[in-house]
């Protein structure tokens, strides 16, 4: 694989970084991903990573667009509301940027169809962008089963968490990641863990989940093209007095998922 | 009595308190935090042994799932 002149100039701004190279833009161009969940972090995920020419995208998706969803989905207009988000996201895309297959799966992931989805595709990493605790948990689990680092990240109200995770059967195999092993979500958060409030009920500012998506896709980005990430540290932003805090994910030694 | 931290307040608490007791000192649901000790977070499964020491910085917070 090599570029052509459009492509050159296209990417040029990325190439430009001294560690990027033609090298890294290549590396991304070869690699597939999946995003879960196309709502306020899934669509600008999305979004940066079509753009930059990611090979391979795949939305996972249900939900339709809602006239509530506009003011923070901006890759989604009054036209497309009662669509679903990763149809009108995957055919937008694939529009902007051709270098980049975009591809729909309209089904909610679950705990039944997750075996049989990603039977059909080979992410090398996944976005949890999703907008509820059991999915939370379920794409943990399919992280640690299939082997993918995982980049997540998550709002409600005025606050918002991202953090990398990488399977310690990834990190075994590639000692260059230069990674400790690491607690995953449910080390965190148990199953059982209760939430103060549902994202439903909570109201939030469009820009503040745009932060939370944009570290999401950095960092996943940053993974993709062979730039050291730091894994399992859990980021906390406050979008009220815009503050970050961030914590080491221990491991426990009796999580059910990773142990 | 030992001093330690629990979100930014300086508490003096007594020697050896565990995690589990800081909660329900300040009458918080296990199930509804998690727990960063020195900036690390501590597994739920290790509060009930986890003994705080002079100085900790101790800190709760919920999971956020919204997207």
């Amino acid at each position: 694989m090599s570029l052509n002149d459009h492509q050159y100039i296209l990417y040029s701004k990325q190439m430009l970084l001294a560690d990027v190279s033609e090298q890294g833009q290549l590396t991304l161009m070869k690699a597939e991903v999946t995003v879960v969940g196309v709502g306020g972090l899934g669509q600008l995920v999305a979004q940066y990573l079509a753009a930059s020419g990611v090979g391979h995208v795949h939305l996972i998706d249900d939900d339709k667009v809602a006239l509530s969803n506009l003011p923070r989905q901006l890759l989604f207009s009054a036209n497309d509301i009662e669509v679903n988000k990763a149809q009108v996201a995957a055919k937008k895309l694939q529009q902007r940027n051709p270098d980049s297959q975009v591809s729909a799966h309209p089904t909610r992931l679950t705990s039944d169809n997750y075996q049989t989805l990603f039977n059909t595709i080979s992410p090398q990493v996944i976005f949890d962008c999703s907008d509820n605790f059991a999915t939370r948990q379920l794409i943990n689990r399919i992280a640690v089963e299939r082997h993918l680092p995982l980049f997540s990240a998550a709002i409600s109200g005025d606050q918002g968490q991202w953090f990398a995770y990488l399977p310690e059967s990834v990190l075994t195999k590639n000692p260059a990641l230069n990674t400790k092993p690491h607690g995953c979500y449910h080390c965190v958060f148990p199953a059982d863990s209760l939430l103060s409030q549902n994202c439903s009920q909570m109201g939030v500012l469009g820009p503040a989940v745009g932060i939370m998506a944009s570290m999401q896709a950095l960092a996943g980005m940053n993974h993709i093209i062979g730039r050291q990430v730091e894994f399992g540290v859990l980021h906390r932003f406050d979008a009220k007095r815009l503050s970050w805090s961030k914590a080491t994910m221990a491991i426990d030694k009796h999580c059910c998922v990773c142990r | 009595m030992i001093e330690i931290y629990i979100n930014g307040e300086r508490h003096k608490l007594t020697a050896n308190i565990t995690l589990v007791e800081i909660l329900a000192l300040k009458q918080v649901a296990e199930q509804s935090v998690a727990v960063v000790v020195n900036q690390v977070i501590i597994p739920r499964s290790e509060w009930p042994h986890y003994q705080c020491q002079i100085g900790d910085q101790v800190e709760f917070f919920s999971a956020v799932a919204g997207g």
